[in-house]
């Protein structure tokens, strides 16, 4: 499958050109900053910086609170 | 958060325990439970009313990265497994590092485990003493290294 | 008209504990009952979207201060309802489901226990173990760090890989040793690779004790290289019998 329609995509790649490529790029970085997964493993961090003491309350707190905003989507 | 209550004696003193019901759990495990899991209705799917979606996890799995693999390889660099090499630890560390390190395959004291893990850093293997290693005993000396 | 706030549900003879604070304004904590069920309700704040980490607390504490003394079917975060609706939409048509969760669930509470790598001492055992990748760590040691790019990168694949054959005996390990002491258990997959395991039990409350003596036990045996975390007793978060 992935032959094929990489064949059938493969003369029109370079018509796509730099602007398709920046797209992706862009893509690629949202997708890691809002990347649930990711944003877990940061809370998780943030939690362990709190109990080392690493970093003081307040700023675990208003650490969390940005990433927790990451993984809410505010609509309308 | 996840008051760090396992060196205070109490409930024995191996296991980080967060408590649930306010006293305890981080926020990531807070996270963890109330946004993947418990009951959804049909009802609640009306988010609008909040103005919130979540983005949830399908699976949990980060795939491994060449981030990972760099930091991995960077935590193993900074050992300094042979005492020796650029910066870092000094000798009580490094010799304590031994030390833990050995405490896993080896159901001795610390000094053998010490002696034993010196003879395996110059080429031994205690790859079938893994099996065993849970049900070893503790010891002491790291319960009161914590305190 | 206005919005409510849906924590959890409990059977409608549950008495709850009184020091329960919700995320609302006025911070009250109710029941809202309709024949055998009820619903733990409050306010919501109506000034500012939900979704702070003290609301993601709170809903958490209400809903584990409640499991500590009866069952509880915990909603997900976060579960907001217009006033009228909780009897006609939501416990009303949903009753016989709810009571049947409850009824299923009644007596047990949740463990959530996870694993994690002490990654220096798991790092000093793969290196003395592998000789390959002692090979690997000992060339790059040589080298300047940008000269050595790839190689370490596959010193911390290569790490990593190892990490993951121990995590597949040690979390079977694990699970085995604790998993007698409760009714039911639901394992995920660990997000990163120094994480071993992230499980959770179902344990009758009778057996809490024993349960949390065994993890116990499993910590001392094992914090040499192993740091465990339990948190518990919780709702039955990973246990709500699905539906539909």
């Amino acid at each position: 499958m992935g032959l094929v329609s990489g064949l059938i995509g493969l003369p029109l790649a370079p018509m796509r050109g730099v602007l398709w490529l920046a797209e992706q790029i862009q893509a690629q970085a949202e997708e890691q900053y809002y990347d649930p997964a990711r944003i877990r493993v940061e809370l998780d961090r943030v939690d362990e910086a709190r109990r080392s003491g690493e970093l003081s309350e307040e700023e675990c707190t208003a650490r969390e609170n940005d990433l927790l905003q990451r993984l809410m989507v505010r609509r309308g | 958060m996840t008051m760090a209550t396992q060196t205070q004696g109490g409930g024995g003193g191996y296991v980080d325990r967060g408590s649930g019901g306010g006293g305890g759990s981080g926020l990531a495990d807070v996270v963890e439970l109330i946004l993947d899991k418990g009951l959804v209705i049909d009802v609640f799917v009306r988010v609008s009313l909040v103005g919130i979606e979540i983005l949830t996890i399908d699976a949990r799995i980060v795939v491994a990265s060449v981030d990972t693999f760099l930091r991995f390889a960077e935590a193993t660099n900074r050992l300094d497994l042979y005492g020796k090499g650029k910066g870092g630890k000094d000798i009580t560390e490094l010799t304590q590092g031994i030390m833990e390190g050995g405490a896993k395959g080896k159901t001795s004291g610390a000094l053998d485990a010490a002696v034993d893990k010196v003879g395996e850093l110059l080429g031994g293997n205690s790859d079938e003493e893994r099996e065993e290693a849970p049900r070893r005993r503790p010891r002491q000396r790291t319960r009161e290294r914590e305190a | 008209m206005s919005a409510t706030y849906v924590y959890g549900l409990v059977s409608a003879d549950a008495e709850l504990p009184e020091d329960l604070t919700g995320l609302g304004p006025s911070g009250k904590v109710t029941t809202v009952v309709h024949e055998a069920v009820a619903a733990i309700v409050g306010d919501v704040p109506t000034d500012r979207p939900l979704g702070t980490r003290d609301d993601l607390l709170a809903h958490e504490s209400v809903v584990d201060t409640v499991a500590a003394t009866t069952t509880v079917l915990p909603m997900r975060f976060p579960a907001v309802v217009e006033e009228e609706g909780v009897v006609e939409e939501l416990l009303a048509p949903h009753q016989d489901r709810f009571l049947r969760a409850l009824e299923q669930l009644e007596g047990k509470i949740q463990y959530t226990l996870k694993g994690t790598y002490e990654q220096d001492v798991l790092i000093r055992e793969i290196v003395e173990e592998d000789s390959g990748i002692r090979e690997l760590h000992e060339r790059i040691r040589e080298l300047p760090e940008d000269a050595a790019y790839y190689d370490r990168v596959e010193l911390g694949e290569r790490i990593v890989k190892a990490f993951e054959q121990r995590r597949d005996v040690d979390a079977a390990d694990i699970l085995e040793r604790i998993g007698d002491y409760a009714v039911d258990v639901s394992a995920t997959t660990p997000a990163q690779p120094e994480d071993v395991v992230s499980a959770a039990f179902l344990v009758d409350r009778e057996a809490a004790e024993e349960f949390e003596d065994a993890v116990e036990e499993l910590g001392a045996d094992t914090h040499e290289w192993l740091r465990l975390r339990l948190l518990g007793p919780l709702a039955p978060y990973d246990f709500i019998p699905q539906e539909r």
